[in-house]
């Protein structure tokens, strides 16, 4: 009866980190780029109380043994990098990935960051950078007095200065792709930081070789849709009603058992 | 003493190992891959010296029914519909399940969620980490673009009843298992459910808890009969 009531508690733990997940997808449904979590659980160890195929009191081989669960845990939480809808904004330096990749983010300690928002902004210097001043890597530098500014999807950056009819190039903008972009380490305001388990950052220009394109005046929006994610908080309400139960049933089987006495 | 009283002991054992048994399914409703556990409490004739004695012996069999699958739309999840199970390069050797959230390392090697390399039949190719996605397809042949990889290794048992869980929540087969072809359908983008459900899990447990009263109340019946029989007159 213990056992019972531990492993109805492993399950309604394992169903309150669900609900926490749940409640920080549902709370970034309108963060730019944002990739909503998901937590897997595997099942706890095994209490072996008959190996299968051991001899029973009746002398006869048993079939199948008895193998009791001891409950569940989360084994891991992973990021669903799957692409989020491209929505317009008119903003020459919106920049939204429609496919795989990162925009590389230099701190300016040396530290490289990666990160799918592509809300970027002009410095006092010219120079491309994030909301918060992280500047884009490699970096990109518009002159002050561009009137136009034309992103390619393959990343090409090009301005048309004073009264010029041809466009000017100013570099292009690289994309990073790791092999296990899960494997990342989500670090707050949409940053990621490379890891060992998300492999070696690998530079590709965009369209090249599975890396996504870049859209110019689009901006990606969340990947959470509130409808799964209510779903999903619902079924993880009652799983976690229904382990309560176990533990409920456990406790009065066991007032039976002292009420013998 | 009466042996109705033993019985009825053995009785509440039993049941409290199914409610156990309820207990692990119902924490798992949320594990992928999972396959509920089903206990049964058999009666059983036991030779002694002095003749047969009945009792009660509780039996466990996996339930390997097909769980529902879930559309997750991400590249490395595998989904199995039909008999069958992944293998995979466990710590002992091959092991096998039916959790298909796989990923992909840095040197281009499918694992699973705890970092076990997925096991393959004919692997013709190495994948490509940052190329292009990975297409598999129902027989579990993997293609990156228009290089073949290879095919995942999917089998099964005539006799699944031997497999058991190990420590890493994989089945491993006893030694001398074979394994047959699987008729197994890979779905990528997708994940097989948990095939315990609420609703199953909790009529078994009310039933489980109205036999444990029945059998405490002939426990009670019967003490009450010898503290009748040991009371002066």
């Amino acid at each position: 009866m213990i056992r019972a009531m531990r492993t109805a508690a492993s399950g309604m733990m394992a169903q309150q980190t669900q609900v926490d997940t749940i409640a920080n997808n549902i709370a970034n449904v309108n963060t730019a780029s944002f990739k909503k979590n998901r937590v897997n659980f595997r099942s706890l160890l095994y209490a072996t109380l008959r190996e299968p195929g051991a001899t029973t009191v009746a002398n006869q081989m048993n079939p199948t043994g008895l193998q009791i669960g001891t409950g569940t845990e989360v084994s891991s939480s992973i990021k669903l990098f799957l692409q989020g809808d491209l929505e317009q904004t008119g903003n020459p330096l919106d920049l939204a990935i429609q496919g795989d990749g990162f925009f590389r983010i230099s701190l300016g300690n040396g530290e490289f960051r990666y990160m799918r928002d592509g809300a970027f902004r002009m410095d006092g210097n010219g120079d491309i950078v994030t909301v918060d001043g992280f500047k884009l890597e490699p970096g990109i530098n518009i002159p002050p007095d561009a009137q136009e500014i034309v992103v390619a999807q393959d990343g090409t950056v090009q301005v048309r200065v004073g009264g010029e009819d041809l466009l000017q190039s100013r570099g292009q903008i690289r994309l990073t792709r790791f092999a296990n972009p899960s494997g990342l380490r989500a670090e707050g305001a949409n940053l990621f930081r490379e890891t060992a388990s998300s492999g070696a950052p690998t530079e590709q220009t965009p369209g090249d070789d599975g890396a996504g394109f870049l859209r110019q005046a689009f901006l990606e929006r969340s990947n959470v849709s509130v409808v799964d994610e209510l779903i999903a908080l619902i079924q993880a309400q009652r799983n976690y009603e229904v382990n309560s139960r176990t533990i409920q049933v456990s406790d009065e089987m066991l007032q039976q058992v002292s009420n013998l006495i | 003493m009466n042996v109705g009283l033993y019985r009825s002991a053995v009785g509440m054992a039993s049941q409290q190992r199914q409610l156990d048994s309820i207990a692990a399914n119902l924490a798992n409703v949320g594990t992928t891959g999972f396959k509920r556990g089903v206990t049964a409490a058999h009666e059983i004739e036991v030779q002694r010296p002095r003749g047969k004695v009945r009792g009660v012996m509780t039996l466990a069999e996996v339930d390997f029914a097909q769980g529902n699958l879930q559309r997750t739309g991400r590249e490395h999840d595998l989904a199995l519909y039909g008999d069958g199970f992944f293998a995979v390069e466990g710590p002992d050797g091959e092991a096998y399940t039916r959790d298909g959230a796989f990923h992909l390392t840095e040197g281009g090697v499918l694992v699973t969620e705890e970092g076990f390399p997925v096991a393959w039949d004919e692997l013709s190719g190495a994948i490509d980490p940052v190329g292009q996605p990975l297409k598999i397809d129902e027989t579990g042949a993997v293609r990156q673009g228009i290089q073949d990889i290879g095919r995942l290794r999917v089998v099964d048992f005539a006799d699944k009843g031997r497999l058991t869980k190990d420590a890493q929540g994989l089945w491993s087969a006893p030694p001398g298992l074979q394994t047959v072809p699987s008729e197994a359908h890979v779905h990528q983008f997708a994940l097989e459910e948990s095939n315990a459900t609420g609703v199953e899990e909790m009529v078994a447990m009310i039933g489980v808890q109205r036999s444990f009263e029945v059998v405490a109340r002939v426990f009670e019946a019967i003490d009450q009969t010898y503290e009748r029989l040991t009371q002066p007159f």
